[in-house]
């Protein structure tokens, strides 16, 4: 593996530069005196030229190219896969437990009225950042002001990077979020037997400034705990001062279930089976009777507020 | 540094081939082959790490300036719509990729507007004031790819005008990329572009910090900026040159055309015989204002 020598950020296949610093890898020496030589084909000898219309360099005579060597951008591609630790029997017992729990305007009999209709596991992608980076920052804080509503806050934190960069297409922001860490010490390069491992689809370019967008997020969300309340007009620069990626596909178990004919969609993490995120069925009746009794007890303190008037 | 020549072999053809001090790519004039010229290090020159090569061919660059002619400044002389191209040449430039970390300070007075009721004059309205607020933050931030200027020949702000370059289609250098084309040796060295570079230093940082600056209005804007620990990466960047012709009396005009995108720069001489009719016009209206103003007491 090679890593640079200012940042020592890994360096990629194809890079020509780091990728986080920009510094070129060294170049090899030159001799001691000032001599000259012609560049041939090695097919026919002839001297070349560069070709400004080929954008390489041919030779006139036989038309064989050199090519230069310039930066490459090939596509994404996973380099291991985290084994699951849930089971699917413990997969489909979470599921029942978390449609028991889903508070007082699910359905009484939600649980057991629920069928488990598909459930198959699934390695979504994603790239594991670590590394350390310093946020400089501006925003505008409600209540900061003396006489204005808004006033300024300013600074600058370094960061310790340990994020979950998400490349799926399957999994919104949301349940990403909501799934949280994996432990990714432990992974294997083979892939996962019947499991589906979800393509990146994104080039090296594209997955470095996914990458960047991911850590400018996470500034963006430490900004918001440093200043508790409202922001507004919130702007981070963040340098990177050391990056290491890994490309991973993490295991998930996702689970449709029939509720009366409506189908729901469940996401239980493939590590923790407590964790899981997905959609549930209201119970019309209920929220109907919160409805009636919230305007009820309006209707009542107005009664009762006239009637205080009344009396007075 | 003086371009001293010194005298090598053509290695195609034997005959003597005269090396100025700052040609990189001579031209055999016996046999017409192209020749590389190593030289040994040295110090504060890096040699070249990459390369960025030519795509667009003389004539398309031809094309390309008269086109450009055509959209110059209206003080232009009119002749100048109408120049010919003169030794026209392409050359890879030596230029310096700059990448490196800026650290400093930098400070604002953020404004919030508020609204208040005031009374003037036993009149009381509500006006809208504004309540500044000092900020400011120390940083350090990263700046990538600034393109600084180690040609003797071309300036660093005659290369700011032709830039940007593509830096997506950079090349690791190899003499294979720049063969039978002219180009240049490094003649400023790293330490002598300093002005320069902090130029461009100061004028990439200013647009990020005043993003930077929270507030419903910004005043008193100023930074500090240190380049800290930067890395020199040498560069060279194809760049057609050439004099054109426009008058039979009056000095050639150079001008310079990025050989990647086609953007073309030069100095466009002014017309003094349309400034003149233009003030002479100019004058002529004023004095003619007063003396109508001045007609049947209209000028009090």
């Amino acid at each position: 593996m090679n890593t640079c020598a200012r940042c020592r950020s890994v360096l990629e296949a194809g890079d020509l530069r780091c990728p986080v610093c920009s510094l070129p890898p060294p170049t090899a020496e030159r001799g001691e005196a000032v001599t000259s030589k012609v560049l041939r084909c090695s097919d026919c000898h002839a001297a070349l030229r560069y070709s400004e219309a080929f954008a390489k360099t041919v030779c006139g005579f036989c038309g064989a190219a050199l090519e230069l060597e310039v930066s490459t951008d090939p596509m994404e591609h996973a380099e291991a896969w985290v084994p699951f630790t849930v089971s699917k029997a413990a997969a489909i017992a979470s599921l029942t437990r978390w449609l028991g729990e889903r508070g007082f305007f699910a359905p009484a009999d939600l649980a057991e009225a629920s069928r488990v209709d598909t459930i198959h596991p699934v390695a979504w992608a994603a790239w594991i950042v670590s590394g350390s980076a310093n946020a400089t920052y501006g925003t505008d804080v409600y209540g900061a002001g003396r006489k204005a509503s808004w006033g300024p806050a300013t600074g600058r934190f370094d960061r310790q990077l340990d994020l979950i960069v998400p490349a799926t297409q399957g999994l919104s922001r949301e349940e990403v979020d909501d799934l949280g860490a994996y432990d990714v010490a432990l992974t294997q390069p083979d892939a996962l037997p019947d499991v589906p491992g979800e393509d990146f689809g994104v080039t090296r370019t594209s997955a470095r400034a996914r990458i960047l967008e991911g850590v400018r997020d996470d500034a963006l969300a430490q900004v918001g705990l440093r200043h508790r309340g409202l922001l507004r007009k919130t702007k981070v620069e963040v340098m990177l001062t050391a990056l290491f990626t890994r490309r991973l596909l993490l295991p998930i178990w996702v689970l449709a279930y029939q509720y009366r004919n409506k189908k729901f969609r469940v996401v239980i993490h493939g590590q923790r089976e407590q964790t899981v995120v997905g959609t549930s069925p209201l119970s019309p009746w209920r929220v109907l009777a919160v409805i009636v009794a919230a305007l009820a007890l309006v209707a009542a303190l107005l009664g009762a507020l006239a009637l205080y008037e009344q009396v007075r | 540094m003086t371009a001293e020549a010194s005298t090598l072999a053509c290695q195609q053809c034997g005959g003597a081939l005269q090396v100025g001090l700052l040609d990189k790519t001579p031209t055999c004039p016996w046999c017409g082959s192209g020749n590389i010229v190593k030289r040994p290090p040295r110090p504060g020159l890096p040699q070249p790490s990459f390369v960025i090569g030519f795509t667009k061919s003389a004539d398309e660059v031809k094309r390309q300036v008269k086109a450009w002619s055509q959209q110059v400044s209206f003080w232009a002389p009119g002749a100048f719509r109408k120049l010919d191209v003169e030794l026209l040449r392409p050359v890879y430039l030596p230029a310096y990729l700059v990448s490196g970390v800026v650290t400093g300070h930098w400070s604002a007075r953020a404004g919030y507007e508020y609204r208040t009721f005031k009374t003037r004059k036993g009149k009381t309205e509500l006006e809208t004031e504004t309540e500044w607020h000092s900020v400011g933050a120390d940083y350090a931030l990263r700046v990538h790819d600034l393109l600084v200027s180690a040609s003797q020949r071309v300036s660093n702000r005659e290369l700011q005008k032709l830039e940007p370059y593509d830096l997506g289609r950079l090349a690791r250098y190899s003499d294979a990329a720049i063969v039978g084309w002219p180009a240049e040796e490094p003649a400023r060295d790293v330490d002598s572009v300093d002005a320069q570079l902090m130029t461009e230093v100061t004028e990439a940082m200013e647009p990020r910090l005043r993003a930077l600056a929270p507030g419903e209005k910004v005043d008193d804007f100023t930074f500090t900026s240190t380049l800290v620990d930067p890395a020199f990466a040498t560069v060279l960047v194809p760049v057609w040159t050439m004099m054109v012709r426009w008058h039979a009396k009056k000095p050639r005009v150079r001008v310079l055309v990025n050989g990647q995108t086609g953007q073309v720069t030069g100095t466009v001489p002014t017309s003094w015989l349309k400034v003149t009719l233009a003030v002479v016009l100019g004058l002529a209206a004023l004095a003619g204002a007063i003396w109508w103003l001045s007609q049947e007491g209209r000028l009090s």
